[in-house]
C-alpha cells in the first residue's frame, strides 16, 4: 500500500511537473510570438528574438523556436539600414534555418523560410545579388508549392516581391495584387496548426492589398 | 507515511521552490563600450534577458548551484562560462570578440582594384563593365576610366603607370592570355576580345602584385569566369549597329555563340577620320562548358576562334609619303580547361588549367607582306592551405612553352621558349587589424637561358571601422619583347621594382582612396642606332641591342566613388599624377614617352530613372597632352599634343516580360565632337606633319539584345522588400 501511494504520488507530481513543463513552452513562445510584427521597434524584436533563442536552446527537440527565430532576425534585417549589418543579421538567420532544415526538411514552412531568407539577401545589394537570390526565391517557393499549395504565405511573399518590382521588368499592381488576393483567401480559411506554428504574413498581405484599389 | 512526504517535498521543492538567483551585469566589447541587445541566458533555460541600451542586463534564475551562462549577439562570437549560483545575487560581466568579417577584418588593397559579387569591400561590380558611358561594355576600357591607367587613343592595350602596353598582363582564371586585344591597323586602339559577361569577377592590379603572377613590368588584369553558365535554357540573340550575335544556353551546364560584325555599313553613314579600303569585318564563335564533379570539384572549358579582316588607306612612313594599303587579316584561337576544388572543409585548395593560344597576323603594309604566328601552351596548379583563420599558404608552378614566328619583308626569324616558374606565398593576419603577404617567385625562361628570383611583399593595417593603410613592394621581371630576342638571344630580363602606398576608406556606399607609387625600371632593351630614331612601329628591329636601358615612374592617385548622396545616382571621380621617363626601344636619350600623360582625370556619372526604367550615364575624360616625335625639335619627344577631352553618354532600357527579355541600348561618343589629337607623323626630312586623329570625332552606336527562354524569367530584378 505504502508503495502504491509512493508510486501514484511520484506519477501525479511527475505528471504535473510535464505539463507545467509544456504549458512553459507554450506560453514562452506565444508572449514572444505576439510581438513578431514589421512595425515593432527594433528593441522590441530584438527582445523576441533573444527569448526563441533562449527556447530554442532549452528545447532542442522543438523546430518552432528556431523557426521563429529565423523569421525574427529576418524581420530584424528589413529594419537594418547598414549593409554589413544586414548581411551580419541574415548570417544569424540562416543558422537558426539551418536547424529548421534539418528537423523539418519536408515541411512546406521551411521552405517558404528558405523563400524569405534569399529575398533578405537579395534586398540588401538587388543590383548585384539577383543572379543567385532571385533563383533560390523562385525555386523554394515552388517546392512549397508542390507541398502544400494551401499555403497563403507562398502567394503573399511572391505577390510582395512583385508589388515592389517595378513595371518594366514584369513586376507592378497589376501582376502583383491578383496574388495578394489569393493570399487573402487562403489566408481566410488558414488554420495554424498550433498558437505557436507559423502564422505570419496577414496585416502585411492586407495592407499591399489595400494598396491595389490606389 | 513519513518517506513519501520526505520524497514528495523534495520534488514538490525541485520544480518550484529553488531559491531565485538575480543575475546581473554588464556586456561590452573589447573597449569597454556597452552592447546593447544581447542576449545573456542560462544554458538550456529559458531564463535570460537582453542587455538594455547601455549594455547592462538582470534576470532571475531558478537553476541549482552550478549552471552555464551564455551570451550571444549578432556580430560577436558566442561565449559560454560556468557560473556557481551560490549566492542570492550574481555579478556577472563579459568582454565579447567581434567576429571576422569583411567590414572589420584588414584587406590587402595597395595597387589592386577589384570588381566582384563575393567580396563586399569591393570598389567595383561587375555590372559596372557594362554600364559606364565611354566604356563600350569592354573591360580594359572601363579599366581605362580608374586611376593608374593611361587614356592611349591610338595605340592597343593597358598602359600603366608610364609603362608600355607590352608590361600588362591579362590572365583569365589563372592562365596567361597571349593576344587579348583583336588586331587592328595602326593608329587605332583595339578592344578586348572578350565579352563582360563571361566573367564573374575583374582584378586590376597597378602594381605590386602577388607571386602568383609574373612576367609583367606594371600591370596585371585578372578575370574570373563565372562558375555557371545561366540558370535557364534559352537563346539570345543580339543585334548592334555593326553586326549580330546569337547565343543558346543549356540551364547551367553550356553557353554556346556565334558573332559576325561588319562595320562597313555603320562607316559609310558616319563621318570617318580614317580612309577604309575594309572596315573592320569579323566573325567567331565560342563554347564555355561547366560541370560540377564531386560536391566542391569544379571543372570549366571555354574555346574561342575568331578571324578578322580590315584594310585601309594609311599614309606610311617611307620617303614619298603617299597614301598605301595596310591589311591586317588576323585568326585567333583560344581554348583553355580549368578545375577547381577543395578538401578538408575547404582547409585545402587546388587550382588548376590547361590553356592553349594560338594568334597568326598577316599585314600588309604597302608593298611589304609582315607575318607573325604566336603559340603558347600552359599547364598551371596552385595549391592552398590555411593553417588557421590566421595563416594561409600558397604554392604553384606553371610551365609554358611558346613559340613566335615573325617575317617582315625579307627580315624574321622564329624562336621557341620554355617557361616555368614557381612561387610560394604565406598571408598572415597578426590581428584582425594587420596582415602581411609575404611571397617568392622564381622564374626561368630556355629562350635566354636565364633564371630569376623575385620577392614579394604587402601588408595592410586598418586604421579605424573604415579606414586602412596599405603597402606594397616587390621585383618583377619580364622577358624580352620577342622582336628583339629573334636578333639577339643574350638579352637578360627586363626588371621594375615597385614601391606603392595606399591609404582606403570604404563607409557604407562611398569609397575614397588614395595611394602614391615609385617604380624603378632596370635593364630595358634598348637598341644602339647611333642617334637615329625611326618612328615605325612596326619595323623591324636590326639595331645591335643591350639591356642599358633604365627609367622611371612616380606619382599619386586620388579616387573618390558615391552611390550614397543621391538617389539612384553614382558617380566616381578619378585622378592620377604621373612623372615619368625612361631610355628604352629606340631613345636615342631619356624622355617621357609618348603613352604617357602627366595628368589624367575622368567623371563618370551613372543615373537610374526608375518611372522610365532606364539607365543612363556619362563619362568625361580630360588628359593633359602626351608627348610626340617631331624630327625638326631639339629636344627629343619634347613636343606635347594640345589636351584629350571627351564625353560620353549612354543610355539603356530593361524590359523584363515572362519568357522574354529585352535590352535596347544607345551610346555617343565624343558628343561635343572635340577634335582630339595624338601627335604628328612626319616625313622623314621633316618637311610635312600630318596629325594622327582618333577615328572619328564623334560616334554613334545602337543596339538591342532579346533573350527568349524556356522557363518564364523571373522579374524580380530589382526589388525593395
Amino acid at each position: 500500500m505504502k508503495k502504491t501511494v509512493l508510486f501514484l504520488t511520484l506519477a501525479l507530481v511527475i505528471g504535473a511537473n510535464v505539463h507545467a513543463q509544456n504549458e512553459k513552452y507554450t506560453k514562452a513562445m506565444e508572449g514572444a510570438i505576439a510581438t513578431v510584427k514589421f512595425m515593432t521597434p527594433t528593441p522590441e524584436l530584438q527582445q523576441a528574438a533573444g527569448q526563441f533563442e533562449r527556447i530554442a536552446n532549452a528545447e532542442t527537440a522543438e523546430w518552432l523556436p528556431a523557426y521563429w527565430a529565423a523569421y525574427t532576425y529576418v524581420l530584424l534585417s528589413f529594419k537594418e539600414t547598414d549593409a554589413a549589418k544586414k548581411d551580419a543579421l541574415l548570417d544569424k538567420a540562416a543558422a537558426f534555418y539551418q536547424n529548421v532544415a534539418q528537423k523539418q526538411p519536408d515541411n512546406d514552412e521551411t521552405m517558404v523560410l528558405a523563400a524569405q531568407l534569399a529575398t533578405a539577401r537579395l534586398a540588401v545589394d538587388p543590383e548585384n545579388r539577383w543572379q543567385q537570390y532571385v533563383p533560390e526565391f523562385e525555386a523554394a517557393l515552388g517546392k512549397a508549392k508542390a507541398k502544400n499549395a494551401e499555403n497563403p504565405r507562398i502567394y503573399a511573399l511572391q505577390g510582395q516581391s512583385l508589388f515592389y518590382t517595378p513595371e518594366q521588368y514584369g513586376g507592378g499592381k497589376t501582376v502583383a495584387c491578383p496574388l495578394l488576393k489569393q493570399a487573402a483567401e487562403k489566408f481566410a480559411t488558414f488554420k495554424p496548426a498550433s498558437t505557436i506554428h507559423p502564422s505570419w504574413g496577414v496585416e502585411t498581405n492586407q495592407y499591399l492589398l489595400s494598396q491595389c484599389g490606389k | 507515511m513519513k518517506q513519501p512526504l520526505l520524497c514528495c517535498c523534495a520534488l514538490f521543492f525541485s520544480s518550484f521552490v529553488w531559491a531565485q538567483t538575480t543575475i546581473t551585469g554588464k556586456i561590452t566589447d573589447r573597449r569597454g563600450n556597452g552592447l546593447a541587445g544581447a542576449n545573456v541566458f542560462i544554458a538550456g533555460s529559458y531564463d535570460g534577458a537582453n542587455t538594455d541600451t547601455t549594455g547592462a542586463f538582470s534576470f532571475q534564475t531558478s537553476q541549482p548551484d552550478t549552471a552555464t551562462i551564455a551570451v550571444s549577439f549578432v556580430g560577436y562570437e558566442p561565449l559560454q562560462q560556468k557560473l556557481r549560483l551560490t549566492q542570492s545575487v550574481i555579478l556577472f560581466t563579459a568582454k565579447l570578440q567581434e567576429t571576422a568579417t569583411m567590414l572589420n577584418t584588414v584587406v590587402i588593397t595597395a595597387g589592386a582594384f577589384e570588381a566582384s559579387d563575393e567580396k563586399r569591400q569591393t570598389v567595383l561590380k561587375p555590372l559596372d563593365i557594362v554600364t559606364t558611358a565611354s566604356g563600350g561594355a569592354d573591360i580594359p576600357a572601363v579599366m581605362q576610366l580608374l586611376p593608374g591607367a593611361q587614356r592611349v587613343g591610338d595605340q592597343t592595350g593597358l598602359f600603366v603607370r608610364g609603362g608600355s602596353a607590352s608590361e600588362t598582363r591579362t590572365i583569365i582564371d589563372g592562365l596567361v592570355v597571349q593576344n587579348p586585344f583583336t588586331s587592328g591597323g595602326p593608329d587605332v586602339s583595339q578592344r578586348s576580345r572578350f565579352s563582360p559577361f563571361l566573367f564573374k569577377g575583374t582584378a586590376f592590379s597597378t602594381g605590386g602584385y602577388s607571386a602568383q603572377y609574373g612576367q609583367a613590368l606594371s600591370s596585371v588584369l585578372s578575370l574570373n569566369t563565372k562558375d555557371r553558365a545561366e540558370d535557364n535554357d534559352g537563346i539570345s540573340v543580339g543585334f548592334n549597329a555593326a553586326g549580330i550575335s546569337l547565343s543558346a544556353f543549356k540551364k547551367e551546364r553550356m553557353t554556346f555563340s556565334v558573332n559576325y560584325t561588319n562595320l562597313n555599313p555603320l562607316f559609310n553613314v558616319l563621318k570617318q577620320n580614317i580612309n577604309w579600303i575594309h572596315a573592320p569585318e569579323s566573325g567567331g564563335t565560342s563554347i564555355i562548358l561547366t560541370q560540377p564533379i564531386g560536391k566542391r570539384g569544379l571543372l570549366k572549358h571555354y574555346t574561342d576562334v575568331s578571324a578578322s579582316y580590315q584594310s585601309l588607306s594609311f599614309r606610311n612612313f617611307t620617303g614619298d609619303f603617299r597614301a598605301s594599303p595596310f591589311t591586317v587579316r588576323n585568326h585567333n584561337a583560344l581554348s583553355m580547361t580549368t578545375f577547381q576544388t577543395t578538401w578538408d572543409e575547404g582547409r585545402w585548395g587546388l587550382q588548376s588549367g590547361l590553356s592553349y593560344n594560338y594568334n597568326r597576323d598577316r599585314l600588309g603594309i604597302d608593298t611589304v607582306q609582315a607575318r607573325t604566328q604566336e603559340q603558347r601552351m600552359q599547364g598551371r596548379v596552385v595549391l592552398t592551405r590555411s593553417l588557421s583563420d590566421k595563416v594561409s599558404l600558397l604554392a604553384g608552378a606553371e610551365l609554358h612553352r611558346y613559340t613566335y614566328q615573325n617575317r617582315y619583308g625579307i627580315w624574321g626569324g622564329s624562336l621557341t621558349d620554355w617557361y616555368s616558374a614557381v612561387f610560394v606565398e604565406t598571408e598572415v593576419f597578426f590581428t584582425r587589424k594587420l596582415a602581411v603577404r609575404a611571397g617568392l617567385r622564381g622564374e626561368r625562361t630556355s629562350v635566354i637561358d636565364r633564371a630569376n628570383i623575385a620577392p614579394r611583399l604587402s601588408m595592410a593595417y586598418k586604421t579605424d571601422s573604415y579606414g586602412q593603410v596599405s603597402l606594397a613592394a616587390g621585383q618583377f621581371y619580364q622577358t624580352p619583347d620577342q622582336t628583339y630576342l629573334l636578333t639577339n638571344p643574350t638579352l637578360r630580363f627586363e626588371q621594375a621594382n615597385h614601391l606603392i602606398l595606399n591609404y582606403q576608406r570604404i563607409r557604407d556606399n562611398r569609397t575614397f582612396r588614395v595611394e602614391t607609387f615609385y617604380k624603378d625600371y632596370r635593364h630595358l632593351v634598348r637598341e644602339n642606332t647611333n642617334g637615329f630614331y625611326d618612328p615605325n612601329t612596326y619595323r623591324f628591329p636590326t639595331s645591335r641591342t643591350s639591356n642599358s636601358g633604365f627609367g622611371y615612374a612616380q606619382g599619386f592617385d586620388v579616387f573618390w566613388r558615391d552611390k550614397q548622396s543621391m538617389k539612384n545616382v553614382d558617380y566616381w571621380v578619378s585622378y592620377s599624377f604621373l612623372d615619368t621617363k625612361r631610355l628604352f626601344r629606340n631613345y636615342p636619350v631619356e624622355a617621357m614617352p609618348t603613352f604617357a600623360a602627366t595628368h589624367t582625370l575622368n567623371l563618370v556619372f551613372k543615373k537610374y530613372i526608375p518611372a522610365l526604367g532606364i539607365n543612363t550615364g556619362a563619362t568625361y575624360s580630360l588628359a593633359s597632352g602626351r608627348s610626340y616625335y617631331n624630327p625638326g625639335s631639339d629636344q627629343f619627344l619634347g613636343d606635347k599634343t594640345r589636351p584629350y577631352s571627351s564625353l560620353g553618354l549612354n543610355m539603356s532600357y530593361i524590359r523584363i516580360l515572362p519568357r522574354k527579355f529585352l535590352v535596347l541600348y544607345a551610346s555617343v561618343e565624343n558628343v561635343l565632337g572635340t577634335k582630339n589629337n595624338y601627335g604628328y607623323r612626319y616625313t622623314p626630312d621633316g618637311s610635312q606633319k600630318f596629325a594622327v586623329v582618333p577615328p572619328f570625332y564623334r560616334f554613334f552606336f545602337v543596339g538591342a539584345v532579346l533573350s527568349l527562354t524556356r522557363k518564364p524569367i523571373d522579374p524580380e530584378l530589382i526589388s525593395n522588400p
